[in-house]
């Protein structure tokens, strides 16, 4: 549900507050953007597609 | 008319367009940083995700792959634990509506109208037969199985006959073949006195438990739905090695590999009895692969073994029965009435819907020869 609701949210913010954001985001430290990074990293690979890795058995 | 056509069409343009906020010049960061923002982003993604991670590793097919994610990963989750990031990458998938404790296989998923569970017999006691006989006759009477010298030594009762108020409960489970099968039973099961669950999941078996836990899956189905009969067909993926609760690989081949997969196939077997469920076991088919016979031939054995010591289960040969008369592999096979018809899959393993119906019927006439599965329940002819 959250997930769903971000997506939501994203779609519907204007390029102001993002610009904004990139302009926040690009005066802080490296460490710090990292950590920002490797959130948003873990938010994608967490809402990636579960189900059978095709590697694990023979598919049947 | 032709000066109308010269007019200039009219703009779409909003006449007081809103001032565009540019993003901000790019300015150059040192290599240093970058490299620093670069590592700190895939160390803390490795730490907040080495959890699922493992369990994904974990899951993978035994080999020096696994084995190497495995060492890389166990120190960086034991890392995770250790600074209670863990913790927070747990609720952090929570909230993002994943089950950080799922097995890497998922779980066993149940319809959400399932009947109320009925009850059990009077005397407290399961419906299994005991040493002495029955718990729960019938009421349409024992079967007259004898003692005899097959290993079971006791009658079991026979599957009761339903009506409108109290449906026969019947389950499909295992691997992908069985998802073939589970619809081509509910096909032949009168849906006014019966409930099909064709609960087959792709990729599973036996052998990695860790991955998905069949034994563990029959618990939650006796628990949630008590079946009266169940098709079992699973078996087709297991060519490889095992992994006990441990952790510890027990190599395909091996002694101890068959003296486990029986142990499983038992543990398996009495989880779908203990409530009186009755149980048909098809073995897998005969399958185009000759390099798979070898496998496919012992498996089996130990599910007619394990069959046969269970006076609720019973054994289908399916490898017979998709064989041609003089052995072998075929795709075109004669059914009951002598019809040749399109069997098995382009893959040579699975079967076709005409296959899945022939094999569904040949294991309810099962079920009807050794549990008296009553005709009501059926619309075919048993």
């Amino acid at each position: 549900a959250l997930a769903i609701a971000g997506m939501l949210l994203i779609q519907n913010v204007p390029w102001t507050p993002a610009a904004r954001l990139q302009i926040v985001f690009s005066k802080v430290g490296p460490v710090l953007q990292g950590a920002a990074l490797a959130l948003v990293l873990f938010t994608i690979t967490s809402l990636s597609p579960e189900g059978v890795s095709p590697f694990i058995y023979f598919r049947f | 008319m032709a000066e109308s056509l010269l007019q200039p069409l009219p703009s779409l343009e909003d006449p007081e367009p809103a001032p565009i906020v540019t993003a901000p010049a790019r300015r150059r960061v040192r290599s240093r940083d970058a490299f620093v923002t670069k590592a700190v982003c895939l160390g803390l993604w490795a730490v907040l995700f080495a959890p699922a991670l493992l369990r994904g590793a974990e899951g993978g097919p035994v080999g020096a792959r696994r084995s190497a994610a495995l060492a890389v990963l166990r120190p960086l989750s034991s890392l995770s634990d250790a600074l209670a990031i863990e913790d927070a990458s747990t609720a952090m998938m929570s909230a993002l509506g994943r089950d950080p404790e799922a097995q890497a296989g998922g779980e066993l998923e149940l319809p959400l109208d399932l009947p109320p569970l009925p009850p059990l017999p009077v005397d407290d006691e399961p419906a299994r037969p005991s040493p002495q006989g029955p718990a729960s006759p019938s009421p349409e009477g024992d079967r007259d199985r004898v003692n005899d010298d097959d290993g079971r030594g006791e009658p079991a009762a026979g599957i009761r006959t339903p009506d409108a108020d109290a449906e026969l409960r019947v389950a499909v489970v295992g691997d992908s073949l069985s998802q073939g099968l589970g619809p081509a039973i509910e096909q032949w099961f009168d849906p006014d006195v019966s409930r099909v669950l064709a609960l087959g999941r792709q990729s599973t078996g036996l052998a990695r438990q860790d991955y998905f836990n069949w034994q563990a899956a029959m618990r939650q189905l006796e628990e949630a739905f008590r079946p009266d009969l169940l098709f079992v067909l699973l078996g087709s993926n297991d060519n490889q090695a095992q992994v006990t609760r441990d952790g510890e690989d027990v190599g395909i081949g091996s002694v101890a590999w068959t003296l486990a997969y029986r142990e499983r196939a038992a543990a398996f077997l009495e989880e779908a009895t203990s409530n009186g469920t009755h149980v048909v076991w098809v073995g897998i088919p005969v399958v185009r692969d000759r390099q798979r016979w070898d496998f496919y031939g012992r498996v089996n054995e130990i599910y007619e073994q394990t069959a046969a010591a269970d006076p609720l289960a019973t054994y289908v040969d399916a490898w017979d029965l998709f064989q041609l008369r003089g052995g072998g592999y075929s795709a075109f096979l004669r059914n009951e009435r002598g019809v040749v018809q399109e069997m098995r899959a382009g893959d040579g393993i699975h079967l076709t819907p005409t296959g899945y119906g022939y094999l569904a019927r040949e294991a309810i006439r099962a079920a009807a020869r050794e549990f008296d599965l009553p005709q009501r329940a059926v619309t075919i002819r048993i």
